[in-house]
């Protein structure tokens, strides 16, 4: 049956009676969607997420393509099949998106529960599309069905519609609170895109056909304002392919939104009037290809980039190991040739060798200290190299580092005073202070290595040391009116080989690991360690803090 | 069959679900034309309750006609593609699966409706059966 209101259309859509904002809303969307879906699932076809997409853009574009003939198509047999899909599409449309975002969100697929309970929602809609409980009828004056719809089948859609809605927006909830917050932004931006997306495009499609059938408005118009609702998702989608790697599209990406921007103005084309228009229109058209063109060269640029960084990093990462494998081997056999050498040197020291005449003991005892400088600097390399590669074990047990502090101080008091420094220690005075920890190396890379430095790096004037507990820490300090630390040293103070710039004026045997493997030791009980000083020759205080038993 | 095993068949017996759902609609609307076509036939003011119809919003111009409905298969075999032009299509015959001519109520006060001769009314929904 022929319905009368227009002349018969060209390639089932194309008539002349119809506004130009409704090819507009219907066209460039089908393209914007069906090209990001289809981008999307070209570039890796096996990702579930990408052909969830996919799908979401088929049923879009499906849908547009039954409205498309509905309202272009004059024979009422070529409606009604068409009219047939649009619930049936919507609901889909629907129960896909809560798919998509339950993949996006979780990065796994849905249990099969799930699956079966999307399924079993779908299937009203599937079996009964065809039949009389969907349409009954149609009017061939006013050339549309809506007073033929069953009251079911229009609502039911909807509910799925309300359902989604719902449920995406719960799983944006739970998801931001357990995941990180750049994960966090774009679960944000794609939650928000589809639910946008999925409002427009329920709420303007369900008002505009019960207000049409109840007769407040002429035709559904209004139902065209709501296609725009997928162009803002498909934007979205855009931004997320440009900002990160969610879809593994690459460089792809970031051609897909000039092209889909210049079509969505382009289009304008085939309605404006007025020369003016035209005019502007056309500016911007051309406007957009040439950004959209740099805009496209500058995020190839910047993705190449990205892409040769990381291959560099890895490929850094590979080196870095093995030079610390070398480093470590090497060091290990300096070490076992230094300890032959402080053999030798402490055996003529104690007349193993004869007795030495005064000069050459005087040069084996200067050998002897080089020689335990260089050990304990291999030591310090290859604790450093140990803690890196986690391959250090700590021996914890309760001890009393108050005890601890007291005995280190008492054994490098006499060095300190040799060199005319004021060594004061401030204790409680009874009582423990345990911590559970090794002491070993709490003793040696922590205690003893700070008050060594403060030694070291102080001319004249104190080195204090204090010990007492806050709270349910102990703070361990160590104080001196030595040479300070300047903002610049203070960067990269506890890092690994992060000496000072002129350390090494003051104290030649600096490696540069001592604080690191401080730090290092430090947290591995749990603890921090922060260095304090007001700049360059106005002293400087190190201050740790451990967790009492 | 577990229901990790059905999950796992879902999209194909989805879409074979879809597919069969399109391939019905086709049959039922454009092969078989199942459907009730609503449209609307000439009537006499002079003799009958008719709705009035406004070719324009300020109603200047307007036309008589009765609302009749159809079986589309049944106009098809009579009128072709076209009602418009068609005699067979303004009144029920015995031929028809389903028809019904409805004529104004004039006891609804939200109807429109124009009759010019007072007395026998004739509004008379008719529904006849397929000999």
């Amino acid at each position: 049956m022929i319905c009368h209101l227009f002349p018969e259309p060209s390639f089932l859509v194309f008539s002349t009676e119809l506004s130009e904002l409704f090819y507009y809303a219907h066209l460039p969307t089908v393209f914007v969607a069906l090209a990001v879906g289809l981008f999307v699932f070209a570039s890796a076809p096996h990702q579930l997420l990408n052909r969830l997409l996919f799908v979401l853009s088929i049923l879009f574009a499906l849908w547009i393509g039954a409205n498309l003939v509905v309202w272009t198509n004059i024979h009422s047999q070529v409606i009604l099949f068409a009219w047939s899909f649009f619930w049936l599409l919507s609901g889909l449309i629907a129960l896909t998106a809560i798919y998509l975002v339950s993949v996006f969100v979780t990065q796994r697929d849905i249990g099969p529960a799930q699956k079966l309970l999307l399924a079993v929602l779908a299937l009203p809609l599937i079996i009964l599309a065809p039949t009389k409980a969907n349409l009954s009828g149609f009017d061939l004056v006013a050339c549309d069905a809506f007073g033929f719809e069953s009251e079911f089948f229009s609502f039911y859609p909807v509910l799925l519609g309300t359902l989604a809605v719902g449920w995406i927006f719960i799983l944006l909830i739970r998801s931001s609170r357990n995941t990180a917050p750049a994960r966090r932004f774009e679960i944000s931006l794609l939650g928000a895109g589809i639910e946008i997306f999925l409002i427009l495009f329920f709420a303007t499609d369900f008002i505009s056909s019960q207000l049409t059938s109840i007769g407040v408005f002429e035709d559904s118009e209004l139902e065209l304002y709501g296609l725009f609702g997928m162009t803002i998702f498909m934007v979205y989608i855009e931004i997320l392919l440009v900002r990160s790697t969610t879809f593994s599209i690459g460089l792809i990406a970031s051609q897909v939104l000039v092209p889909a921007l210049a079509v969505l103005i382009g289009a304008q084309l085939t309605f404006v009037q007025t020369p003016t228009s035209i005019a502007l229109t056309c500016i911007a058209l051309i406007f957009t290809l040439i950004l959209g063109t740099i805009l496209v060269r500058s995020i190839r640029k910047e993705v190449r980039l990205r892409q040769t960084v990381e291959a560099q990093e890895q490929e850094l990462e590979k080196i870095n190991a093995q030079q610390v494998n070398l480093l470590h081997f090497i060091s290990h056999e300096i070490k076992g040739n230094l300890n032959k050498a402080q053999g030798v040197f402490a055996g003529m020291l104690e007349g193993d060798y004869g007795q030495l005449s005064a000069e050459l003991s005087h040069i084996a005892k200067g050998s002897l200290d080089d020689v335990r400088g260089g050990i304990a600097m291999v030591m310090d390399i290859l604790d450093a190299s140990n803690l890196r590669k986690g391959s250090v074990s700590y021996d914890k047990k309760p001890f009393d580092i108050r005890h601890t502090v007291l005995a280190t101080t008492d054994a490098v008091r006499n060095v300190a005073m040799a060199r005319g420094l004021q060594v004061e220690v401030i204790t409680p005075p009874s009582g423990a202070l345990t911590i559970n920890g090794d002491e070993a190396k709490l003793e040696k890379h922590v205690i003893r290595n700070l008050v060594d430095n403060a030694i070291h790096y102080t001319q004249e004037g104190f080195v204090r040391v204090s010990i007492h507990a806050v709270n349910n820490t102990v703070r361990f300090a160590v104080e001196d009116s030595g040479v300070g630390i300047t903002p610049e040293d203070m960067a990269h103070l506890f890092t690994e080989g992060g000496k000072g710039k002129d350390s090494t004026k003051i104290n030649v045997n600096s490696t540069g690991y001592g604080l690191f493997i401080a730090r290092q030791v430090v947290e591995a009980h749990g603890g921090t360690i922060r260095a304090e000083s007001e700049g360059a020759g106005k002293g400087s205080r190190f201050v740790v803090e451990l967790p009492l038993a | 069959m577990d229901a990790e095993r059905v999950a796992q068949k879902l999209p194909l017996i989805l879409l074979i679900a879809l597919a069969l759902s399109a391939a019905a609609s086709f049959y039922r609307f454009i092969v078989l034309e199942d459907y009730i076509v609503r449209y609307e036939v000439p009537c006499d003011p002079a003799s009958q309750d008719c709705f009035v119809g406004c070719e324009d919003t300020a109603c200047a111009e307007y036309h008589f006609y009765a609302e009749a409905r159809k079986q589309a298969r049944d106009l098809s075999a009579a009128c072709g593609g076209d009602v418009s032009e068609c005699p067979a299509a303004e009144r029920c015959v015995p031929s028809d699966t389903y028809c019904t001519i409805t004529y104004c109520d004039t006891t609804d006060p939200d109807a429109q409706c124009e009759t010019v001769q007072s007395g026998a009314q004739t509004e008379e929904p008719e529904l006849l059966d397929t000999l």
